[in-house]
């Protein structure tokens, strides 16, 4: 028999979702219930849905449940119309690099910099913007591009303008980055002193770790990364490592787990993110390619389950029940503020060129930006949730995914699937208590 | 999901016997429910609401 997937309850979404042993998974997110079923209770309110009229005890069980959670069901905020409180800008200082990354998403590597005049206007711009509209802080990530610290000089510069703003406005700023970590003591120094988030890049031991990331002069990278991760570890308040797994290391998840447990301690946050064909990932092919989705679901979870028994939270992005939300991120809508080293300005940090999202430039002329409202609508539009989503149990955990991954023709909707449905269960099976 | 509250039916009941366990859910405080500041926060997978959060940032 062909099940329902959704059955709506008092404009609520109900999801249907096959199960083990001939049991469903009944889930209201916005009502914040959950229930185990049996097939024929499934069978039933597939049929007949959830009205008053049904006289079947088992599926007025089921009502009077979801209709004592409609006194605290969520309602849904557009999240296109939330007006953010912070100022997101995201600077691409350079494209390029000390690393050659196989599946570099910037294909980083090129001397292309971030001119001292537009470095200026974008914080100007940026403190401005916040004080004029009472925000309650400037959020400035290095994200976009190439590796943020390659020119040293820059980067400390870039900090010390950004302390000075912040002095200047008295206006508070929050400052994170994501790093390749290969640089030496004073630079780590220097970095835990000033960011108050950092996010590490480091695969797993040498032999991933090397292969995927080598210098850019084809040498190790392993020992100078682990050193900055120790490091980040006992002088950054908000540190999480980021592992992207490909062909090469999906098998071996929990193996990088127990590893980093030995080398590293538990005291971060482990992210494992699957590689996605984009940037040198699709022309280093032969070397390394996407994971297996069913193998990185079978050994994400054998990973997240060591993990817990190790004291290390694991993530992955997409796939987060803790959370419901109506898009996947708010860059597009907000919209972010992410300046590449040309002076395109974009909504999203791995648009490093801004080809994609751009919706302003710097103006060197008039040393000002200038934006173009269609694109911004544009932009907002893309955050539209696919047809394909309305039906199906995850799309309050994943809002049809982030819209650049439709973006590259990449569809990791089993992923998410497959892991929100592993959450579930483990709640229902009460062995998940976060 | 901070709290998860499991509430299995009395097994004397055995008129209820299809519905076999009970969870009520609390998710993170979010920008879904009301107009809220979101997360000031970036990082991967932190997840920052307001911001992308690196997925694809490989």
């Amino acid at each position: 028999m062909e099940f329902k997937k959704y059955i709506p309850f008092n404009g609520h979404d109900v999801f249907l979702a096959p199960s083990s042993e001939n049991t469903f998974i009944l889930y209201a997110p916005t009502l914040k219930r959950l229930l185990r079923i049996t097939e024929r209770l499934a069978s039933r309110i597939s049929e007949t849905g959830l009205t008053e009229e049904i006289h079947d005890k088992d599926v007025q069980v089921v009502l009077s449940l979801l209709e004592k959670s409609l006194e605290n069901a969520i309602k849904p905020f557009p999240t296109h119309e939330r007006k953010s409180r912070f100022f997101h800008l995201a600077l691409g200082l350079t494209k390029n690099c000390t690393l050659g990354c196989l599946y570099c998403h910037a294909n980083a590597g090129a001397k292309e910099e971030m001119s001292d005049e537009l470095l200026n206007s974008a914080l100007h711009y940026a403190f401005e913007t916040a004080k004029q509209n009472e925000l309650k802080g400037v959020n400035i990530s290095f994200a976009v591009g190439g590796e943020p610290t390659t020119n040293w000089e820059l980067f400390t510069s870039c900090i010390q303008r950004i302390k000075d703003f912040e002095s200047r406005y008295s206006i508070p700023v929050h400052i994170s980055m994501t790093t390749n970590g290969y640089y030496g003591t004073n630079k780590k120094q220097f970095i835990a002193e000033n960011l108050h988030s950092v996010l590490l890049s480091l695969d797993g031991p040498p032999e991933i770790q090397n292969l995927h990331r080598p210098s850019i002069s084809g040498k190790e990278s392993y020992s100078t990364v682990r050193d900055s991760a120790l490091f980040f570890i006992k002088n950054v308040k908000s540190f999480a490592i980021r592992s992207t797994v490909s062909n090469h290391s999906v098998k071996k998840m929990p193996q990088i787990v127990e590893f980093f447990f030995k080398e590293l301690g538990n005291q971060y946050h482990l992210v494992f993110e699957p590689l996605v064909p984009l940037g040198r990932a699709t022309i280093n092919t032969l070397s390394v390619s996407e994971p297996s989705q069913h193998d990185f679901v079978n050994y994400y979870i054998q990973a997240k389950e060591l993990g817990k028994s190790l004291g290390i939270e694991i993530r992955t992005s997409a796939a987060n029940h803790k959370r419901l939300v109506t898009s996947f991120c708010g860059a597009m809508s907000i919209p972010s503020f992410t300046v590449t080293s040309k002076g395109i300005v974009t909504t999203c940090e791995r648009d490093s060129e801004g080809k994609d999202y751009g919706y302003g430039k710097y103006l060197p002329e008039s040393d000002n930006f200038v934006f173009d409202e269609e694109k911004i609508n544009y932009n907002k539009s893309l955050l539209s949730i696919p047809g394909k989503c309305k039906e199906c149990f995850c799309k309050w955990h994943c809002a049809g995914d982030c819209p650049d991954t439709r973006n590259i023709n990449y569809d990791r909707c089993f992923v998410n699937k497959r892991l929100i449905q592993y959450e579930l269960e483990s709640i229902l099976n009460g062995t998940n208590n976060k | 999901m901070n709290k998860v509250l499991m509430e299995q039916f009395p097994l004397n009941n055995v008129e209820i016997n299809e519905v076999l366990s009970n969870a009520t859910l609390d998710f993170e405080k979010n920008p879904i429910g009301d107009d809220t500041d979101g997360c000031p926060r970036y990082g991967c997978t932190c997840i920052a609401y307001e911001k992308c959060c690196g997925c694809l940032l490989q």
